[in-house]
């Protein structure tokens, strides 16, 4: 089930990057960003099927092949998951290095995919810079957000709980 | 007992084993290169069918609603191209005064099949055809012997050439009915044949022509060896260690075989030529392309494996190449532009009156055009390049651009751009082949 999720979290991020990237000359990558946060819970067991399919998703939207990115998220999953066990998860300069590390090591692999002339080689251009650096920015941002809209859910629960218990009256 | 909170955490293995995972793609093993294909083509149907875009578009209702009658091959190939291709194909063909066609005839076939020509085998040369062909049949490039047909263990053919190591063949050189020496030439897998136990009291000299002698038969054989008088080379000398008593001579053969775009193969009477049976073509529409980097030129067809298209078709747009299937899911197909790139096709440079076979690889753009790597010939420049045949789905005679020299830079005019008129892909023969 994790790898269906996956996948379809790999496809909606290609298609929402490559309408980014049509829009705007500097995009994100958000294979990155989505590994990145992957890997700041590489605890739960499931991690692994998301990991896997998200990349196998975003895989149909890029030109290179599944292989180098699954490469790049396991040369990332190598370097990052250990490191978990020696950092602090919450702060924002460890996310954002989350992040970057997914990213260089996505390119990383593509790069290396084609030494074996598997891939072509391609320029570096501004881009290639600026979107793992995006990436970075992004991902402590999204955590931030994502946890302040979690704790409003959770109090807006809580408050329509006590409204309930203070009525009698189902909710609105 | 330890308590929860304090055991040691497990180690996770998964990330080596996506590592490996990674790993195994690059992995030049059929059978692994297969599997990551089919796992690519699962995820790009899924992506189709959970994102379908541009599907119905009127250009693909347009596509379908064409008459079959366009999917004739001849008129969707460039006229002059064809014509061009003709008139280098009657020099590949062999005289038919000379009687080595017997009862059947011979045909056309391209050779190189994608493969660059430095990396050819020097003991083999691929045919870049889907048709079957037949074995034990000799190979010309017109007067010239190249070598046999040869058939494999998995059903298909290969062409074995004739400095093979352990290839022997009776031979004769000299000046006909002068001077003549009979040897036996032996393959030893360099370019050149070695002359092994030549006639005594005649002399060889550097220049001779060198050609087969049908070994004697058996009375009332059934089948000869017809090719005598079939050319295999001239002698040249062998270079032989410092004070050596005796002279080596060698044969080397007229042409290259490395640079040959096509060789003439004798088919048995009945046996189709590859010209009746080939990849077939299939109307359909050009999509925008659905790739995220910017870099690469990626298009894609709203067509895929239900139709018959699989990775490696050609796609082209009025008789001109415009990019190959690199991904063939249901319902959809990624092609890879001739502008993308890295784009490599197998390819014929028409120029000085022959054609050449080298692999195409564009390596970038220039202002005019596309940047791609010099042929391996020298005078390339002006020359027309069209696709060679090959086995994955790429017919012969689809124009891709002229060459022309930019200080110090192969360039290929009429690659970039978008060409207009019949977008058609190529499919390779199967059970739909008498359908749309």
């Amino acid at each position: 089930m994790s790898l269906l999720l996956g996948g379809l979290l790999g496809l909606i991020l290609g298609a929402a990057e490559l309408e980014l990237r049509q829009r705007m000359p500097v995009a994100p990558d958000l294979a990155a960003v989505a590994l990145g946060g992957l890997l700041l819970q590489a605890g739960r067991r499931r991690t692994v099927g998301w990991v896997i399919g998200l990349l196998l998703g975003f895989s149909t939207w890029s030109a290179d092949r599944v292989g180098a990115l699954w490469l790049g998220g396991g040369m990332a999953a190598l370097l990052l998951v250990p490191l978990r066990e020696v950092v602090f998860l919450e702060s924002a300069w460890t996310q954002a290095l989350f992040a970057l590390v997914a990213a260089v090591a996505l390119r990383s692999a593509r790069e290396l995919y084609a030494w074996f002339d598997l891939l072509p080689r391609l320029p570096f251009t501004a881009a290639s810079f600026t979107a793992p650096l995006l990436a970075a920015l992004l991902l402590p941002i999204l955590l931030r957000v994502g946890g302040e809209v979690g704790r409003m859910a959770r109090r807006l629960v809580g408050w329509i709980g006590a409204w309930r218990a203070r009525t009698g009256r189902q909710a609105p | 007992m330890m308590a929860d909170g304090l055991r040691e955490p497990r180690p996770q293995r998964w990330p080596a084993l996506l590592v490996l995972a990674g790993v195994s793609g690059m992995v030049p093993l059929p059978l692994l290169q297969r599997a990551h294909e089919l796992v690519e083509e699962i995820a790009f149907t899924g992506r189709g069918l959970l994102l379908p875009d541009g599907a119905e578009t009127p250009e693909v209702q347009a596509a379908e609603q064409l008459s079959p009658d366009l999917t004739s091959k001849p008129r969707l190939l460039d006229e002059r191209v064809v014509t061009l291709l003709e008139e280098l194909r009657r020099r590949v063909l062999p005289p038919p005064s000379r009687g080595w066609q017997r009862d059947g005839r011979f045909g056309v076939i391209p050779v190189g099949g994608g493969v660059a020509p430095r990396r050819r085998e020097a003991e083999e040369l691929r045919a870049a055809t889907v048709a079957p062909l037949p074995p034990d049949e000799p190979v010309f490039h017109g007067e010239q012997l190249i070598g046999f047909s040869r058939a494999r263990a998995d059903g298909t053919t290969r062409i074995e050439r004739l400095t093979r190591a352990g290839a022997r063949l009776l031979a004769c050189a000299g000046a006909p009915g002068r001077r003549e020496a009979r040897f036996l030439a032996v393959g030893d897998g360099t370019p050149t044949l070695r002359v092994a136990l030549a006639d005594h009291g005649v002399a060889l000299a550097e220049g001779d022509l060198a050609w087969v002698v049908d070994p004697p038969t058996a009375p009332g054989a059934a089948i000869a060896r017809d090719i005598g008088g079939a050319v295999i080379g001239r002698i040249t000398r062998g270079t032989t260690p410092e004070g050596a008593a005796k002279e080596e001579w060698r044969v080397e053969p007229l042409v290259a075989p490395e640079l040959l775009a096509e060789v003439a193969l004798r088919f048995p009477p009945g046996f189709p030529l590859p010209t009746e049976v080939g990849v077939y073509p299939f109307v359909t529409a050009l999509l925008p392309d659905g790739v995220i980097d910017p870099r690469r030129s990626f298009r894609r067809l709203p067509h895929g494996r239900e139709e018959g298209l699989t990775a490696g078709a050609a796609v082209s747009v009025g008789g001109k190449l415009c990019g190959r299937v690199v991904r063939a899911g249901h319902g959809h197909a990624l092609v890879r532009s001739l502008a993308d790139p890295g784009f490599r096709v197998a390819a014929l440079l028409l120029a000085g009156g022959r054609a050449t076979a080298f692999e195409l690889v564009v390596l970038g753009s220039l202002e005019d055009g596309l940047e791609v790597a010099p042929p391996p010939t020298r005078d390339w420049d002006g020359g027309v390049v069209v696709t060679a045949g090959s086995a994955d789905g790429c017919p012969e005679g689809l124009l891709i651009g002229a060459l022309f020299a930019r200080v110090g830079r192969c360039g290929l005019a009429g690659g970039a751009g978008a060409p207009e008129g019949t977008v058609v892909a190529w499919r390779l023969p199967g059970a739909w082949s008498e359908q749309r």
